[in-house]
C-alpha cells in the first residue's frame, strides 16, 4: 500500500477535530460556572490575591491608613504563630497591594510600619497611637 | 469602572494600529481580517520601544508617551514603504471539496466556540491570584506605572523578585494602566484572553494564503482548546505570551525560508525581540530558533540567505538590558543556576538524579492528554511523515523541539532550588512553548509537504487563478 500524504493531512485534520471537540465541554462548563459565579474569590475584583490569603481586611485598611507616599516596613511576628506559607506571602501581598507606597525592609527608614501577628510595643520604635487593620494586624505612623 | 475598559479598548486599539501602520509599510493592504497580526505587530513593537525607553530613563508607557511612540513608528514606517512595494496577499480560495469545506468550517466553529467559552471565563474574573504574577511581574508593572519608570530605590522595579528578568511584560502592562486611569489589575484577565484570541488571528493572517483551510482551522481549534492553552488564556503570567511570540516569529521564519519575502524577516525579527525581552526562555529559545534557521538558510540559499542574519538581530537585544542590570548593579543571572555549570561533569553527575526527575515529568506535561490533548502525538507523526519531502524544515523543527527540551530540562538538572517543588510549580508552564509553537507550524508544514508532493497546487498559484483581481482593485483604489 502507498503512504498518501494528502491522506494523512486528512487525517490529522480529522484527529485534531476530534481532540478540539472533545474539549468543548470542559471549556464551556469551565465559561458558564465563572460567568454565574457568585462566591467571594470570583467577585474580589482587585482583591483576588489577597482573598486568597485570608488578609483582604487588613490589606483594605493599610491602603486607606498609609498615605500614598508613605515609606513603610512590615514586622512580622509569631504571635499566633505564621505558618510558613504565610511568612513567605504576606510580605510581598502587602507590598504589592499598598504600591505606590514604598516599602523598605529598614526599621530606621520607614515612617510607618505594619505589624502582623507582632506587639507593636516590642518593635522598637516611638509611636503615638497605634491603628488596627485587622484580626492580625495594626499599624503606627513612627515619630521621630 | 467603565472608564478603565474604554481605556483599555483606546488602548487596544491604539496598539492596532501602530500595527497596521507597519504591516502597511511593510506592503500589506491593510484589511479588518489582519487585526489579529496588527494588534501582535504593534503591541509587540511599542513595547519594545517603551522598554528600551525606560534603560535610558524615558517613561514612554504614559499615555502621551505611547502616541509620541507611535507618531515615530508611523514617521519610520513611511521611509520604511520605499523598501517594500505593496504586495496583495490574498487568502487561499475556499476548497471546492464539500467534505474539506466541511471539516474547514468545523474547525471555524470549535475554534471560536472555544475562544468565546474563553471570554466568558474572563470577563468576570478577579486579579489573577497566581504567585508569580502579584510577587514578581504586576508589582514592577504597577512601580513602572506609579514611579514613571526603573526605578531601583524603595519600592522600585528592580526591588521584587527576579529583578534580572527584562522589562517587556511590565512596560506594556503599565502602558495599559495609564490608558485605563489606574492600576486596573482586575482586567486583566480579559485583556489577557483577548491577547490570545488575537494571537489565533494574527496565526490565521499570517498562513492563510499559504496553508488550507480544513488543516489551519482543525489544527489552531485544537492548540487553542488544549487544556493546558485554554486554561492559561486568562492568567496573566507571561510564560504563554512568549509562546505567542515565538510561535509567530517561528511562521514567519518559515514563510521567509519559502518566500524569500523580507517583511517576513521584520516581522519575525519584531516578535523574536519582544520574546527577548519578555522572559528568559523567550530569549532562549528565541535564540535557538534563529540558529536553527540560519543552519537551514545557508544550507539551502547560501549567499541568498545573508538576510536572514537581521533575525540575529532579536536575541541580541537582551544586551542592553544586561548593561543597564550591570550598571545599575544588579545581579544578571538566575542565583539559583549557572550555564557554566553544564560543563561540570561532576556537578552533572551529582545532580543528574535531578534531571532523572524533572524529564518523565516534562514528558508527561506534553504527552499527557490532559495537558494538550492529541497535539504532541500529532506533530511527532507529521514530523516523521513530512520528512521526506521537508527534510530540512522537518529535521530543523525537530532540532529546534529537541535542544528546547533538554534545554529547559537542564535548568531542572543544574538548579539549586527543590526540583519537586520546582517542577511541578514551573516545568508545565515553561515547556508549553514548545507544544504551542509546533501546534502552530503543524499546518503550514503539512501543507508545504503537500505542495511538494503534488497532492495541493502551490498557493501562489491558485491565488492568482481565483483572487488575484479583487486584490488588484483594492491597490489601485489604495492610491
Amino acid at each position: 500500500m502507498r503512504f498518501s500524504l494528502g491522506g494523512f493531512a486528512a487525517g490529522v485534520a480529522v484527529i485534531a477535530l476530534i481532540g478540539a471537540a472533545a474539549e468543548v465541554p470542559t471549556a464551556v462548563r469551565a465559561a458558564h460556572a465563572a460567568f454565574t459565579a457568585r462566591g467571594e474569590s470570583w467577585n474580589s475584583g482587585e482583591y483576588g490575591p489577597s482573598v486568597a490569603w485570608e488578609t483582604t481586611e487588613e490589606v483594605q485598611n493599610a491602603i486607606k491608613t498609609l498615605p500614598p507616599n508613605a515609606v513603610y516596613t512590615i514586622v512580622l511576628g509569631n504571635q499566633p504563630p505564621l505558618s510558613s506559607f504565610e511568612q513567605t506571602g504576606i510580605l510581598p501581598l502587602f507590598r504589592y497591594f499598598l504600591l505606590p507606597r514604598r516599602y523598605t525592609p529598614r526599621l530606621r527608614d520607614a515612617q510607618w510600619v505594619i505589624t502582623y501577628h507582632h506587639s507593636s510595643e516590642t518593635v522598637g520604635v516611638p509611636y503615638k497611637k497605634e491603628i488596627p487593620l485587622g484580626p492580625d494586624g495594626n499599624t503606627f505612623k513612627v515619630t521621630r | 469602572m467603565t472608564h478603565a475598559y474604554l481605556g483599555l479598548a483606546a488602548f487596544d486599539v491604539t496598539v492596532a494600529a501602530v500595527g497596521y501602520v507597519l504591516l502597511w509599510a511593510l506592503g500589506f493592504v491593510p484589511r479588518v481580517r489582519q487585526v489579529g497580526l496588527a494588534f501582535f505587530a504593534g503591541w509587540a513593537l511599542l513595547g519594545v520601544l517603551a522598554s528600551y525607553g525606560l534603560m535610558v530613563d524615558i517613561d514612554a508607557t504614559t499615555v502621551p508617551g505611547t502616541l509620541v511612540l507611535a507618531v515615530a513608528v508611523g514617521a519610520a514606517c513611511v521611509f520604511l514603504r520605499r523598501f517594500f512595494p505593496a504586495e496583495p496577499r490574498p487568502w487561499r480560495a475556499p476548497d471546492r471539496d464539500v467534505l474539506l469545506r466541511g471539516v474547514s468550517f468545523a474547525g471555524l466553529g470549535l475554534l471560536v466556540v472555544g475562544l468565546v467559552a474563553a471570554f466568558f471565563f474572563a470577563v468576570r474574573q478577579a486579579a489573577d491570584p497566581r504567585w508569580d504574577v502579584w510577587a514578581v511581574w504586576l508589582p514592577k508593572a504597577k512601580a513602572i506605572y506609579f514611579f514613571h519608570g526603573l526605578s531601583t530605590g524603595f519600592g522600585g522595579f528592580t526591588t521584587y523578585g527576579n529583578p534580572d528578568y527584562p522589562p517587556f511584560i511590565p512596560a506594556v502592562v503599565a502602558q495599559s494602566f495609564h490608558f485605563m486611569g489606574g492600576a486596573h489589575t482586575a482586567l486583566l484577565p480579559l485583556q489577557e484572553t483577548i491577547i490570545g484570541a488575537l494571537w489565533a488571528a494574527a496565526v490565521v493572517a499570517l498562513l492563510a494564503h499559504r496553508v488550507q483551510r480544513w488543516l489551519l482551522y482543525p489544527v489552531l481549534a485544537l492548540v487553542v482548546l488544549a487544556p493546558d492553552f485554554w486554561t492559561r488564556l486568562a492568567t496573566v503570567l507571561p510564560d504563554q505570551t512568549v509562546a505567542y511570540f515565538i510561535a509567530l516569529g517561528a511562521v514567519c521564519a518559515v514563510l521567509w525560508l519559502e518566500e524569500q519575502r523580507h517583511l517576513y524577516l521584520v516581522l519575525g525579527t519584531v516578535f523574536l525581540s519582544a520574546a527577548a525581552l519578555t522572559k528568559d526562555e523567550g530569549f532562549s529559545l528565541g535564540a535557538v530558533l534563529v540558529a536553527v534557521v540560519l543552519v537551514v538558510a545557508f544550507v539551502q540559499r547560501r549567499r541568498r540567505a545573508l538576510p536572514a542574519l537581521s533575525l540575529a538581530i532579536a536575541p541580541a537585544l537582551i544586551e542592553p538590558w544586561h548593561l543597564w542590570l550591570s550598571a545599575h548593579h544588579v545581579t544578571a543571572k538566575a542565583e539559583h543556576y549557572r550555564w557554566s555549570w553544564l560543563f561540570d561533569f561532576n556537578y552533572l553527575s551529582r545532580k543528574y538524579w535531578r534531571f532523572e526527575y524533572a524529564l518523565p515529568k516534562m514528558l508527561g506535561f506534553l504527552f499527557y492528554g490532559g495537558h494538550w490533548s492529541f497535539l504532541c502525538p500529532l506533530v511527532v507523526v507529521s514530523l516523521v511523515a513530512i520528512a521526506w519531502r521537508l527534510r530540512a524544515l522537518a529535521a530543523a523543527v525537530a532540532l529546534w523541539l529537541v535542544l528546547g527540551f533538554f534545554g529547559l530540562a537542564a535548568v531542572y538538572w543544574i538548579g539549586t532550588y527543590n526540583v519537586y517543588w520546582y517542577v511541578g510549580y514551573s516545568a508545565h508552564r515553561v515547556v508549553a512553548t514548545l507544544p504551542l509553537v509546533a501546534g502552530t507550524l503543524l499546518p503550514l508544514l503539512l501543507s508545504l509537504a503537500l505542495e511538494r508532493s503534488g497532492d495541493a497546487a502551490p498557493a501562489a498559484e491558485v491565488v492568482r487563478e481565483r483572487d488575484l483581481g479583487e486584490e488588484h482593485a483594492a491597490l489601485a483604489a489604495a492610491h
